[in-house]
């Protein structure tokens, strides 16, 4: 029960915060190294945000497959949800994407994220004066700042809180 | 409409059936052929990607406007059914098409397995079931 890992994409693509509590299923088995996995998960999202602009059943003109889509353009993917986990997504204006892998049992959590990016990613990171905008980085701050707030959300037991592994 | 379009896809990934029941769901005849063959590829990925192990694939797709569920047989044929976000006993729909599938698609002994459904009794009893979920849900 609970999360198993965030990443947090730059607007090209670059993971620039990795970090995982639970992971039975080493990188090794699924990926092959991080790098590759991170990259693998960039592209899952990226194309899955085109395929449900383009499948939107509301939008008049939706863009044809295969077009550029602006950040914000077209109807929005929020989670998906397999046999084993739920994979929740957030595309904020500035380009940066934050997906956070949970139980399959977990409502909807963009609000969620939307308040992790706000008070958290904001917080700690964009306006820590030392931090190049896109760039990777590795704080404590905003580790233990998720940590707690992630368990004040129901979402992480005492016992999952692992090392960071970036 | 609460459900809006149906997709099939075979074991290799490619599009078998494509059927919408409301006129905005329409997506262009390459499009859809396009998207049945990305949706196959995402399904693999979502199971590769996975921090625990025993992952299937993709069951349910959320986005603002719409639902995405995917039943994936045990010979790997998945069923995609576009419904409405606050749409309910959808798995149970699921489950129903694709009785309609093994008996009218299946049993038919002039179809090709892997081939494009073209058989009249499965378009009919599905527009027949949809129509009677459509009427039980409103």
């Amino acid at each position: 029960m609970g999360c198993f890992n965030i990443y947090i994409f730059n607007r090209q693509g670059t993971c620039i915060y990795y970090h995982e509590w639970f992971r039975p299923k080493s990188v090794k088995q699924g990926a092959g190294t991080l790098q590759d996995d991170q990259k693998q998960m960039f592209g899952l999202f990226w194309t899955l945000s085109n395929f449900c602009a383009t499948m939107d059943p509301k939008d008049q003109d939706k863009p044809q497959l295969g077009t550029p889509r602006k950040i914000g353009q077209g109807c929005k993917f929020r989670s998906f949800t397999t046999n084993s986990y739920k994979c929740n997504f957030l595309e904020v204006p500035s380009g940066i994407k934050l997906v956070l892998n949970t139980h399959r049992e977990a409502p909807d959590l963009t609000d969620v994220l939307q308040a992790l990016y706000d008070d958290i990613f904001v917080e700690y990171v964009v306006k820590n004066p030392m931090y190049v905008p896109g760039q990777p980085f590795q704080s404590e701050q905003f580790v233990n700042a998720l940590n707690a707030f992630l368990r004040q959300n129901g979402l992480l037991q005492q016992q999952q809180i692992m090392q960071a592994a970036v | 409409m609460s459900v809006y379009s149906l997709y099939v896809i075979n074991k290799s990934g490619g599009l078998i059936y494509n059927r919408d029941f409301c006129e905005a769901a329409r997506v262009e005849t390459n499009d859809s052929l396009r998207l049945a063959s990305i949706w196959h590829s995402l399904h693999a990925i979502a199971s590769q990607l996975s921090p625990v192990p025993g992952c299937t694939g993709i069951e349910l797709l959320e986005a603002d406007t719409f639902n995405l569920h995917c039943f994936q047989t045990l010979t790997g044929t998945k069923f995609l059914l576009v419904v409405d976000p606050h749409a309910s006993f959808i798995p149970a729909l699921l489950q129903r098409i694709y009785e309609l599938y093994s008996d009218y698609v299946m049993k038919n002994p002039f179809y090709e397995t892997e081939q494009v459904i073209k058989c009249e009794l499965f378009d009919e009893n599905v527009e027949l079931l949809i129509r009677r979920y459509l009427q039980q849900v409103t």
